[in-house]
């Protein structure tokens, strides 16, 4: 264990607060009624901010205990610098997220639109199977192609659904602003833009504008908390009393 | 400590103009959505004023339909009815005037029979089985042809506006089939396929016509756009020499 590390546990409020919404997340969702538990609209979006919450302090966790990371390393064959902990992002952030994110917004679909995003989810699939098998970036560095490619997926999801949205009946009165699915994809879409944004001028600005790209870095963080709120709210709202809309029956 | 400045500076810019570009999304998205449920409530509205101006054309018919029976009555039954009283009444035999008198007691009775089809109340109190079977009682009554009516389960009380609606286009229907098919039967059925829907048709065996051409009249369309106004449908099958089958499928 390099305890040399252990003051960066809680380096910002930021970290802080990833620590603090799993914790909440985890009262909350057990909290409620298990027919809820059990319900997609509910269980999915846990899952992605979960997963979304977790990711930094177990990432955080490999850092701090070398001893198994350096294996896992060595297995992925990055025999140079043992410390690193890429290969845990690439393989949740970058595979399991974008899979999870593309059900939770195919969950909110008709049936017809949910055919499109169950082949943009098959499509990413194959080809994060194919990119690992190849190994065309290595596991244990940056993705930046996987991370790419899942984005775009994403983000095409999230305009299904907005297509969906603006021309499916049963959404024509429905006030969008209390309904989960719209923010909890509308969060998707912007926290996935910003940081796509950021991932593919990253060489760039390093280079040439190297204050912009942390402010981005820093707005993009922000964001991801900005997320796990509204993630939160929306699992919380039946215990919390919050008026939201029920997502429409498409029969 | 520039840089430091520099570097607070770019980050509240670049938080501000990503704030800004997910309100205005967010802001874009509420006055598209807005914009689309004004249009909803026009074509809701819309549809609501042609179900209103239809159901007022269907009791006006009705009405006109009624004051031509009334005024057939008042002729051909209640006047022969009063000139016989008038009759009886100004005879000296005391047997006549007592048949006068009588007479007088069914004239009344024919007066508030007759009042009673007036107004349309009489749409609420009566069952669509019941229409159906005064309606094909009245059919066989004139000798023109057999009728049946089969019925699997007794139907839940309709609100008035479906039965309106409903009993014109019944009529119409019966009506059609006497007029141009010379039917030996007319038959019909009611079904509940599901807890929602009531199937109810109307077959005959008489001459039949081939329904794939398309109608000149405007019959047909409009027994359809009623139906349409009761959330039902209207659907005809016919063929030379095989009879007509007219479905009728409406909510319950």
């Amino acid at each position: 264990m390099r305890t040399e590390l252990l003051p960066f546990m809680f380096r910002d409020w930021i970290s802080v607060s990833n620590y603090v919404f799993l914790v909440l997340l985890c009262i909350v969702f057990f909290r409620l009624p298990s027919a809820l538990r059990k319900r997609s609209d509910y269980l999915l979006p846990f899952i992605y901010i979960f997963i979304f919450v977790t990711i930094d302090p177990v990432g955080f966790g490999f850092r701090l205990f070398q001893n198994v990371n350096g294996p896992i390393n060595e297995f992925f064959g990055n025999h140079e610098k043992p410390f690193y902990n890429a290969w845990l992002y690439n393989i949740v952030l970058k595979m399991a997220m974008p899979v999870v994110a593309l059900l939770l917004v195919k969950n909110y679909l008709p049936a017809k639109q949910q055919v499109s995003v169950k082949w943009i989810l098959i499509a990413f699939v194959s080809f994060a199977i194919v990119y690992q098998a190849l190994q065309l970036e290595p596991i244990y560095l940056n993705q930046g192609i996987l991370f790419a490619v899942g984005a775009l997926c994403m983000l095409s999801a999230c305009f299904i659904y907005y297509h969906a949205l603006m021309t499916r009946e049963e959404y024509v009165f429905t006030n969008i602003l209390l309904l989960p699915s719209f923010w909890q994809v509308t969060f998707i879409m912007f926290y996935t833009s910003l940081t796509y944004f950021n991932n593919i001028s990253a060489n760039f600005l390093t280079e040439n504008h190297s204050a912009f790209l942390v402010s981005m870095y820093k707005v993009s963080r922000f964001t991801g908390v900005a997320q796990s709120l509204v993630y939160f709210l929306c699992l919380a709202a039946p215990l919390l009393k919050l008026k939201v809309e029920n997502q429409p029956n498409y029969a | 400590m520039l840089d430091q400045e520099s570097q607070v500076i770019a980050i509240v810019l670049s938080g501000l103009f990503f704030a800004g570009l997910m309100s205005v999304f967010v802001v874009a998205m509420v006055f598209i959505h807005r914009q689309r449920q004004d249009l909803a409530r026009q074509k809701l509205n819309q549809v609501q004023a042609e179900h209103e101006k239809t159901l007022l054309s269907i009791e006006n018919e009705i009405q006109q339909e009624t004051l031509a029976q009334v005024g057939r009555e008042l002729h051909d039954n209640i006047g022969q009815l009063l000139s016989l009283t008038k009759l009886n009444l100004n005879s000296s035999k005391p047997e006549k005037q007592a048949e006068g008198r009588s007479m007088l007691g069914q004239v009344i009775k024919e007066v508030r029979s007759l009042s009673k089809i007036l107004n349309l109340d009489w749409v609420e109190s009566l069952t669509l089985e019941d229409f159906l079977a005064q309606q094909l009682e009245k059919i066989q009554s004139t000798g023109f042809c057999q009728t049946d009516l089969r019925s699997d389960q007794s139907l839940p009380e309709l609100p008035k506006e479906t039965k309106i609606v409903l009993f014109r286009v019944i009529q119409e229907c019966l009506n059609n089939a006497l007029k141009h098919a010379e039917p030996k039967q007319i038959s019909v059925r009611i079904s509940l396929p599901s807890v929602e829907k009531v199937l109810l048709v109307i077959q005959d065996d008489g001459l039949g016509f081939d329904s794939s051409i398309p109608s000149q009249g405007s019959g047909m369309t409009n027994l359809a756009n009623r139906m349409k106004t009761i959330g039902g449908s209207f659907l005809l099958n016919s063929k030379p020499g095989a009879g007509t089958k007219i479905i009728l499928d409406f909510p319950i």
